[in-house]
């Protein structure tokens, strides 16, 4: 089974659980405004800022601080215990508890305790362990894994958690939360009283005293690590900073981004252990009264990702879960899909590193690289970057295994980046579709292996004519002026929607600028780019500077903001090093502007009105790409020529920056993920009332409009460029 | 030790600064204090804190008591107060308390303004267990210990930790924000899972010591 394949029966199985989207659909929208609420009291960008440099600081300095670390913890009588791997780490608390006489661990919440495996390995070695954390203690006792970092069973129904306490109580539990709370209480009570050992992890380690510091809201932590008489804090090494001073920004941030709480409810500074409680110097105990602390350092691959360049950033990482809440597709899946045993994408990306990129190939299929997640993260990570890293090395390693599948790579490695190859295959699709299309635009479903292109949304025909044979190389301006630009058309405009194109120039044309159209124009590169095919996308970058480099126009427009991404950032990195190529391709970068912001901000377009006054207006709402949002952070100029316009009024949607589940070659091989993101979307829209639906990029306008169509919905969806060019008609 | 008598000069520093601003910073602190789910209450004269602390007893039932230490019992007239209302008291760690007494109090070491915080700082680990333990925990917090940002905190934080450090001593501080809760149910809010489920701050009047003073 491909990767593709693989993911699609794991999605498959996600969505037969209305449960899992419901939760989390719900959640999502709650934490929004919760977030927003906490964020207020702090400036976040400068805050985030702050974090940012702290954890670059002591990554950087991770060799001295880890010195400095273990010592202060030996000083305070500490004993640490440095470990490789998982296996020594389960080996060293395994043989201390056997030789400390423990039957009976309790622990708080440790994600690094699930990436080693140690309930199973105590388990095996006759010790019982005891999740504390409510959450944690749910999904032991329901033999799961968790799926969300911070809420481990957001995805089960309170009715659900009643099974589990009846099962794990021998009696029956009412699906009650406070009653559940409370038997819990108990019954975990009990546990933190008898029990030989408690194991905690840490959310921050400081070097300068040795401390750790576990933030929990329930106050199991503090249990675990008072009650028993022997504390085994376990942690990578990733979480040492330099002084408890540093901490501030993580702190400040974590609770806020995380719970939407100002401050987690206990924040607990632990040097050393302080004795050990007489309430519960257990019976079966044969170790000290004064009692005894552990540090079991892991490394596990995290100097690995320490030493790689690409994913060094993933060590940065507070474990708030900011990046899966505001997740569009986690939202959809859940983290049983969208990690392995590290859930969200986060999770993703640091699985090779832990538990190898065998594991890591499915659960990276489920981003769609809409960049909300770099917005939300209080450590500014650019996770998908780094997803696009993952692919570059999984395809690699597929080359090398012959494991790639056929039709995808020949299209991605040899059709695509072929101008004439290209053009002729869409060519070809446009003549076979016709006794499907019979002289329509639109598909509403496509037949045989191609039923999954239409399954949530209608599809585009091939134009007729690509926009290339439609207009001359050249496009003068209806008035006199100097100002000039080469047009870059983008595959989706020029051969699906070339009247898109016809009407950027004729905006362009209109306002008194020439417009040149080289021919020689073709894909971006920008698939294989987020495909992880890094070769070719490098191949297409330096074809397409080629082609537009001798273009005279002062500025490179285009009306798709995900290529326009690709002309400005991946161009010049796909490029960078390479002399012959460097320099070019940051002067293509630097010409290279989007359609509205050289409108607004060139032409300086924006004051004034378009069209002909109308005594009423029509309801219009403006959907943000996520690539002109967050990838060129252009939200303004769209909205000032939308107000422009006589004919429209501008009602804004209520969940802004929301990705419409287009993500390229996502939604065709992901439409039912897909799907779910467009079908909340379609809500958002039609809670504003809007007629009409304004976007800048075809891709969401593909996905969009395909969508209200397959529902047979009135609402139309245009491109800013034609809503302009029809004002002037 | 320059580094610990550097911090130390900080952190006196930011005393002196926070008492020239201490309404500000107190009513700040309350305010966070309260919106974590804690109940604050001004004490002008600490002999009457038993007088609450016991009326908070009766009202819910209360019948076992216990605070850290006799002197902090005697500062609250805790234990006439408490006889008054037929409550019994244990001071001290002594494991006749521990594990039973609904209301533990103890001392805060500090506050912190910004996000409502208390600085509980016992080494003592059952003397600890009282601000875990119990339904209901009462701390005990003098108004010029309060600082105001969570940076103060966390220098003060730094210098209690790292005197102890220095010293091969362990130590345990906590921040307090609230009543323990959990929303991991449906994310129904739920307060008091292991933790206490109510959290009571007195006030009480500036001690002048200084912040972090032993
Ligand atoms: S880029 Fe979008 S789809 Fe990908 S992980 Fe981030 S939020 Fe999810
Ligand atoms: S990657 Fe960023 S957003 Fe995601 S859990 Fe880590 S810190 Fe939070």
């Amino acid at each position: 089974m491909t990767r593709q394949e693989e993911f699609r029966r794991r999605a498959a199985a996600a969505l037969a659980n209305p449960r899992i989207r419901d939760n989390l659909g719900r959640f999502g929208i709650a934490y929004g405004t919760a977030r927003r609420n906490a964020l207020a009291v702090v400036d976040y960008e400068k805050e985030r800022a702050r974090l940012r440099r702290m954890k670059e600081d002591a990554i950087e300095r991770l060799p001295e601080l880890a010195r400095q670390f273990v010592e202060a913890a030996r000083r305070v009588g500490v004993i640490v215990y440095e470990a490789k791997n998982a296996e020594e780490a389960n080996r060293y608390i395994g043989d201390l508890a056997r030789a400390k006489g423990v039957e009976l661990v309790v622990k708080s919440k440790s994600m690094v305790s699930e990436e080693i495996g140690l309930n199973h390995h105590l388990e095996r070695l006759g010790i019982t362990p005891v999740e504390a954390d409510l959450g944690e203690w749910i999904i032991q006792q329901a033999g799961a894994h968790p799926s969300h970092s911070v809420m481990p069973c957001i995805h089960m129904s309170k009715e659900e958690v009643a099974g589990v306490f009846s099962k794990a109580l021998g009696r029956e539990v009412s699906p009650d939360v406070s009653l559940m709370v409370r038997l819990a209480r108990e019954e975990l009570r009990e546990k933190f009283l008898s029990a030989g050992m408690g194991i905690s992890g840490a959310n921050i380690a400081v070097a300068e005293t040795g401390s750790v510091i576990i933030v929990t809201n329930e106050g199991n932590g503090r249990l675990v690590t008072s009650l028993p008489p022997i504390h085994v804090a376990l942690l990578g090494y990733d979480k040492i900073v330099p002084t408890i001073e540093d901490a501030a920004a993580h702190l400040k941030l974590l609770a806020k981004t995380a719970t939407a709480q100002h401050l987690t409810v206990y924040t607990t500074f632990i040097t050393g252990k302080t004795g050990a409680a007489a309430v519960a110097r257990p019976r079966e105990f044969r170790g000290a009264a004064t009692g005894e602390m552990h540090i079991v350092l892991l490394d596990n691959g995290r100097w690995a990702m320490r030493d790689d360049a690409e994913f060094r950033e993933a060590l940065y990482c507070v474990r708030c879960a900011s990046c899966a809440n505001v997740c569009p597709t986690y939202r959809v899946v859940g983290g049983h899909v969208f990690g392995h045993i590290y859930t969200g994408v986060i999770g993703a990306v640091i699985t090779p590193f832990h538990h190898g990129w065998e594991a890591a190939a499915v659960p990276q299929e489920a981003c769609l690289l809409c960049r909300a997640c770099v917005d939300a993260c209080p450590a500014e990570i650019d996770l998908p970057r780094m997803i696009v890293a993952m692919r570059g090395r999984i395809v690699e390693q597929e080359e090398q295994q012959k494991k790639a599948k056929g039709i995808r790579r020949l299209f991605l490695d040899a059709i695509l980046p072929s101008p004439s190859l290209f053009h002729l295959a869409l060519r070809l699709a446009a003549v076979m579709q016709l006794p499907l299309t019979r002289g329509r635009t639109i598909l509403r479903e496509l037949p045989g292996p191609l039923k999954r292109l239409t399954r949530i949304r209608a599809m585009p025909a091939v134009a007729a004519r690509p926009l290339r044979s439609r207009v001359a190389e050249v496009l003068p301006a209806r008035r006199d002026s100097s100002r000039s630009v080469t047009f870059f058309a983008s595959c989706l405009i020029d051969q699906f929607y070339p009247e898109i194109g016809e009407a950027v120039i004729k905006v362009l044309n209109h306002c008194g600028v020439t417009v040149h159209f080289p021919k020689a124009q073709s894909c971006c590169g920008l698939p294989a780019y987020y495909e992880g095919h890094k070769e070719t996308a490098g191949r297409m970058a330096k074809g397409l500077i080629v082609a537009l480099e001798p273009s005279p126009g002062e500025h490179v427009v285009t009306a798709t903001p995900p290529c326009g991404i690709t002309l400005k950032q991946y161009i010049p990195k796909l490029v960078k090093g390479d002399p012959r190529w460097e320099g070019r391709g940051q002067a293509l970068a630097a010409r290279t502007l989007d359609f509205s912001e050289y409108l607004v901000g060139v032409l300086g377009l924006g004051e004034g009105t378009f069209g002909e006054p109308t005594p009423h207006k029509v309801p219009l709402t403006y959907h943000d790409s996520c690539s002109g949002l967050r990838g060129l952070r252009l939200a303004e100029p769209q909205r000032r020529l939308l107000r422009m316009l006589t004919r429209y009024e501008l009602r804004e949607l209520d969940e802004i920056g929301e990705c419409c589940g287009f993500g390229g070659h996502f939604s065709m091989d992901y439409p039912d993920v897909a799907g779910e993101v467009l079908t909340r979307k379609l809500a958002a829209i039609e809670r504003t009332g809007a007629q009409v639906v304004a976007v800048d990029s075809p891709g969401c306008l593909l996905q969009i409009r395909g969508g209200l169509l397959k529902r047979h919905s009135p609402v139309q969806v245009r491109h800013i460029a034609e809503l302009l060019a029809e004002a002037l008609a | 030790m320059p580094l610990l008598r550097h911090v130390e000069e900080r952190v006196y520093q930011t005393w002196e600064a926070s008492r020239r601003r201490q309404s500000s910073i107190l009513s700040r602190f309350v305010a966070e204090a309260e919106r974590a789910g804690g109940v604050v209450r001004q004490a002008v004269d600490p002999q009457a804190v038993g007088f609450s602390i016991a009326a908070l007893a009766k009202a819910q039932g209360i019948t076992l008591c216990q605070a850290t230490d006799g002197d902090l019992a005697r500062e609250l007239n805790l234990e006439a107060a408490l006889i008054e209302a037929g409550v019994s008291l244990v001071t001290g760690p002594s494991p006749d308390g521990i594990g039973h007494a609904e209301i533990g109090v103890t001392r805060a070491t500090a506050g912190v303004a910004e996000t409502g915080s208390i600085v509980v700082h016992l080494d003592e680990v059952d003397a600890r267990l009282l601000t875990m333990l119990p339904e209901i925990h009462v701390a005990l917090l003098h108004q010029d210990t309060v600082v105001d940002s969570l940076e103060e905190g966390l220098l003060l934080t730094r210098y209690l930790i790292l005197r102890s450090c220095l010293q091969g001593r362990p130590s345990y501080l906590s921040w307090v924000t609230g009543p323990s809760r959990t929303a991991d149910i449906e994310r129904v809010l739920t307060i008091g899972v292991h933790g206490p489920r109510q959290l009571h701050i007195f006030l009480l009047p500036p001690a002048g010591k200084g912040i972090g003073s032993s």
